[in-house]
């Protein structure tokens, strides 16, 4: 529906109440009028007929009278006895001069005319009434309206009686125009009498014109209408008509004719009046209504631009209250300027809230975006600086969550304190550009200003953040390139300890090859094992010359990676945390092959390193006795190698697993030892069997006294423990020939054998089973 | 009283008495006539209009040979009583004389314009007139100038003997007549107008023993005794 403006509101009301009122008026008032005038129309006739035959019967009178006269003369009546016409005929004229008769007749009882003033009656022919001369008879006279030769006479008759009747006298007077012009003078009305013949006409007299006449004739015959009469003027004159006498075949007619102009023109000009009343009473309503309208549609209209102004985000629009206003829009109005003010306020507390974050109340990271990369559009040159807590889940889990977030808040604040910009990026990373770039000096001192300890509830938590540095746009073009590598950067602070790292792209080389290989390694240990395999490094049992060990050094080489370092990618899923996986594999790869080597004929044991995370892991055991037991191989078919940094972080559940290693009957034994802690209370409470002796020690023992030393010194203290002793990396002979002199157990290295894949092994085995290590030398 | 007052009255009284005589004596000769003439039972005859009125004053009147009466030397009478007429009706044989005592105390102006007639005398209070000679044969309808309403009929026979209806419209008819000659004022407008009737031929009513006669009048039909007041019903639109 299409709007309507106030003004055309007004302008429909006020002309559809006025006009719908008018022409109710109207109509009632036609109505009304109507049946007034029909009324009054109905009573002039009636009166005006009352009249009529009043005249009529006074004139009778008259007639009677002058008639009675003549009818009782004795000399008449001895005349008409007698017969003496000429005498009757000087009677009736005489009489009839008296009189002014226009007829005077004598008729004979047999209705013969005997004697007559006037041609239109002549001597010895009938009278043409007969049936009248009969009614006089029998009732002594009569009075009715007659037509001779083309003129109305009202006519008398009475009897002569001599006493009884001897014949008739005929007294006739002429109905002229002047009796009707006197009629319609007393009634007011037109008059037209009429002969009828057999419904034609046969003789008219009238007042009126005679087109008006014939009009009024026909007219007469159909109902009243006021529609036609006073509207379309149809009819000039309403008529009625009453039937004055009848005699035989003739009847006559007396036709009353109002003009109806003149019983409507009082009504028209009412008509008029109220019309144009009506015409007034509109224009004088339109015009206090286009007022009205105007002082309620302008405010309206001003408010309705204002509302538009909001809506498209103008909330500074400042409303003025006219006091002339209508109270209602007064209202209105403060209304809308309330509303402007909390929409202000709402608005703005929303935009807070979508560009802050909730807890710290420092920018979040939607909108840190937004502001970055507008800086980047802009060509601007910062510093953004990232702050991670160090283990900041270990604070939620050992603080608990309010903690974390005080934590987070007490940092925010610190941040923000700075000045630039700050903003939250997730979980305990935070993200500083400072207005300034910061030198490293500078960011140190930050850094411990950010890390001073957090009291909260008499608890001190202390803080250790890690700081990233990205340089913009050098090393981020885009705000998404400055998270990713931001995140790359603090990741890499945090696991090299670097607690204050710029951003470098090598970094980020490493860390998508770590990537990498965390994905191509996972798909290798699920389906694609061919890229993995385990090769063999035999131990040499140096007294017994026997080849009674191997280590088993699991190999990866990659289709997409190539070849990949164990170091590497050993170290990577310790830290992303599948390193279980790889044990798996390995320990299942080395039990089928140590059922290839025993199938072979070859007993060897089969050393597998273990990483931290597999020496804590208590299911571990469990699964390798079964898969053992479910293989039908001895346990003395593994054994196992641990590093001292595996048992460092919980020394004591480690002792406690690894004690279930060795009451299974596993030997364990020390990998690279010499690099580490080395501590002497591991060595006391480690039910470990065996030494092995770092390689960086070995290799150049021929030459080096310093670790000729060492290697005495880990020997004999070795030996102390009842341990035995692994000597990695000999790869000479002299090597050989010193440890066999000092009495070290084993040896391992290039010299004896390169590890190699289990069918080499075993080759290798078979053609050095009779070897003697020693001889060489 | 004075002298000539008792002499009139004497005179009154004297004429008076002569025509109640001579109302008596008639009574009488018909009685005789009767009697002599027509020794056997008579017949009624009943009279009825065609408003089934019975009519009264009409003449029945009997052909007879003309030698068989003689003229009537009475004189008859017609006198105005009470401005009527008395009889209304009157019958009298051709050649007799009929008198015009007064006995109202008004003048009266008796007229007929009857071919049969015509006269007029002047009836003043007191003073008689002699009577007039009706010769001829015929109706003679009597009027007064003075009172319209005064209408009276003498029937002036010849050769008849005639009967009057009385006002239960009967008449007693000798047995032996047949062929009548019926008058009445209102068979004609003319007044003139007489019916030949042979009443052998008409039917005996059953009832009560009288023949019964139908006829139509005209005009006025409603004969009474009383005299209406006026004689027109015209004319009474206008008094």
């Amino acid at each position: 529906m299409a709007a309507t403006s106030l003004n055309k509101s007004i302008f429909r009301l006020v002309v559809g109440t006025v006009l719908f009122t008018t022409v109710g008026v109207l109509i009632s008032m036609w109505v009304t009028t109507s049946g007034h005038a029909q009324k009054q129309l109905n009573r002039n006739l009636t009166i005006a007929q009352g009249v009529l035959q009043q005249v009529l019967a006074s004139r009778e009178q008259q007639l009677y009278n002058s008639a009675d006269v003549l009818t009782s003369d004795f000399g008449f009546k001895q005349a008409v006895a007698t017969q003496d016409e000429g005498t009757i005929r000087s009677v009736l004229l005489n009489h009839g001069n008296r009189i002014n008769a226009d007829l005077m007749a004598l008729i004979s009882l047999d209705g013969l005319l005997t004697s007559s003033t006037s041609a239109a009656l002549p001597i010895g022919s009938p009278f043409p009434y007969a049936d009248f001369v009969q009614e006089t008879i029998n009732e002594g006279g009569s009075t009715t309206l007659m037509l001779f030769d083309d003129k109305l006479y009202q006519v008398i008759m009475l009897t002569v009686d001599a006493p009884r009747p001897i014949a008739l006298t005929l007294v006739g007077f002429e109905l002229e125009k002047e009796l009707l012009t006197q009629l319609k003078n007393i009634t007011q009305l037109d008059l037209s009498l009429q002969v009828r013949h057999n419904d034609s006409l046969i003789f008219s007299a009238s007042t009126l014109a005679l087109g008006t006449q014939l009009n009024v004739i026909e007219d007469e015959k159909r109902s009243f209408s006021w529609w036609d009469t006073a509207i379309l003027k149809k009819h000039a004159y309403i008529s009625k008509q009453f039937q004055l006498a009848e005699l035989q075949d003739q009847s006559v007619w007396v036709v009353l004719s109002e003009n109806a102009e003149h019983i409507f023109s009082e009504f028209n000009q009412l008509q008029i009046t109220i019309t144009l009343v009506a015409l007034l009473s509109i224009l004088i309503t339109l015009l206090f209504g286009a007022m009205f309208a105007r002082n309620l549609a302008t405010p309206l209209k001003k408010l309705a631009e204002v509302a538009h102004r909001i809506s498209h985000g103008n909330y500074q629009q400042t409303l003025h209250t006219n006091s002339e206003d209508l109270s209602e829009v007064q209202d209105l109005s403060s209304a809308f300027s309330l509303m402007q003010d909390n929409i202000r306020a709402r608005e703005s507390k929303i935009i807070f809230q979508a560009n802050h974050d909730l807890l710290t109340r420092i920018n979040n990271r939607y909108h840190i975006e937004k502001v970055i990369d507008d800086k980047l559009q802009l060509g601007e040159s910062f510093q953004a600086i990232g702050i991670n807590i160090f283990g900041f889940r270990g604070i939620n889990d050992i603080f608990g969550y309010h903690s974390g977030d005080i934590c987070l808040k007490v940092l925010a604040s610190r941040v923000s304190a700075l000045g630039g910009l700050a903003a939250r990026l997730t979980g305990g990373e935070l993200l500083w550009i400072p207005d300034v770039v910061q030198s490293n000096e500078q960011l140190l001192k930050l850094k411990l200003a950010l890390e001073h300890p957090i009291e909260e509830t008499g608890v001190i938590i202390n803080l250790k953040v890690a700081i990233g540095i990205i340089d913009c746009p050098a090393d981020a073009q885009t705000a998404q390139i400055l998270f990713k590598r931001m995140n790359i950067v603090l990741d890499e602070a945090q696991i090299t300890r670097q607690l204050l790292l710029s951003f470098d792209p090598e970094i980020e080389q490493r860390y998508l090859r770590r990537l990498s290989i965390i994905i191509e390694l996972k798909q290798a240990l699920a389906g694609n094992q061919q890229e993995l395999s385990l090769a063999y490094q035999p131990k040499l049992n140096i007294s017994a010359n026997k080849i009674m060990s191997v280590e088993a050094l699991i190999r990866w080489n990659s289709v997409k990676l190539g070849f990949v370092s164990p170091e590497d990618f050993i170290r990577i899923a310790e830290q992303a945390g599948f390193i279980e996986n790889v044990t798996n594999w390995v320990i299942n790869r080395a039990m089928d092959d140590g059922q290839l080597l025993l199938d072979a004929g070859i007993d060897v044991c089969i050393a597998i390193n273990l990483s931290a995370h597999d020496v804590m892991n208590p299911e571990l055991l469990p699964m390798v006795v079964s898969q053992l037991a479910e293989r039908n191989l001895p346990r003395s078919l593994l054994s196992f190698e641990i590093t001292e940094s595996d048992v460092v972080k919980d020394p004591d559940k480690a002792i406690k697993h690894l004690t279930a290693f060795k009451d299974y009957g596993f030997t364990l034994a020390i990998d690279d030892f010499g690099t580490g802690y080395s501590s002497m209370a591991y060595l006391k409470n480690l039910p470990v069997d065996t030494l092995k002796v770092d390689k960086s020690f070995v290799l150049k023992l021929n030459t080096q006294v310093g670790d000729q030393n060492i290697v005495q010194t880990v020997l004999k203290l070795a030996k102390s423990f009842g341990m035995d002793v692994v000597a990695e990396g000999v790869e000479n002979q002299e090597t050989l020939a010193m440890l066999q002199r000092w009495d070290c157990e084993y040896a391992q290295g290039y010299h004896i054998c390169k590890p190699i894949p289990v069918a080499a092994l075993i080759e290798w085995y078979r053609s050095h089973i009779n070897q003697n290590w020693l001889e060489n030398t | 009283m004075n002298l000539d007052n008792t002499v009139l009255l004497a005179a009154w009284q004297n004429v008076l008495s002569n025509k109640l005589f001579s109302t008596a004596k008639k009574l009488l000769f018909c009685g005789l006539l009767l009697t002599l003439g027509y020794p056997l039972q008579a017949k009624t005859l009943k009279l009825i209009d065609q408003n089934n009125q019975p009519i009264m004053d009409a003449v029945i009147a009997i052909p007879q040979i003309a030698s068989a009466d003689k003229a009537n030397k009475e004189i008859a009478v017609m006198d105005q009583i009470n401005k009527q007429f008395l009889p209304r009706v009157l019958t009298i044989t051709a050649g007799q004389l009929v008198a015009f005592p007064n006995s109202d105390d008004i003048r009266h102006h008796v007229y007929s314009f009857s071919a049969t007639k015509p006269f007029e005398i002047k009836l003043f209070k007191g003073v008689v007139n002699a009577p007039l000679m009706f010769d001829k044969p015929g109706i003679v309808v009597l009027g007064c100038n003075i009172h319209d309403q005064m209408v009276g009929y003498i029937y002036v026979a010849q050769d008849e003997k005639t009967f009057i209806s009385d006002a239960q419209g009967e008449v007693q008819l000798p047995d032996s007549a047949s062929l009548v000659n019926v008058w009445h004022a209102n068979l004609s407008t003319q007044n003139t107008k007489r019916e030949s009737v042979d009443i052998s031929s008409l039917p005996a009513s059953a009832e009560g023993g009288f023949i019964q006669l139908n006829l139509n009048l005209v005009g006025q039909t409603a004969v009474t005794d009383e005299a209406p007041k006026t004689t027109s019903k015209f004319k009474s639109k206008f008094n």
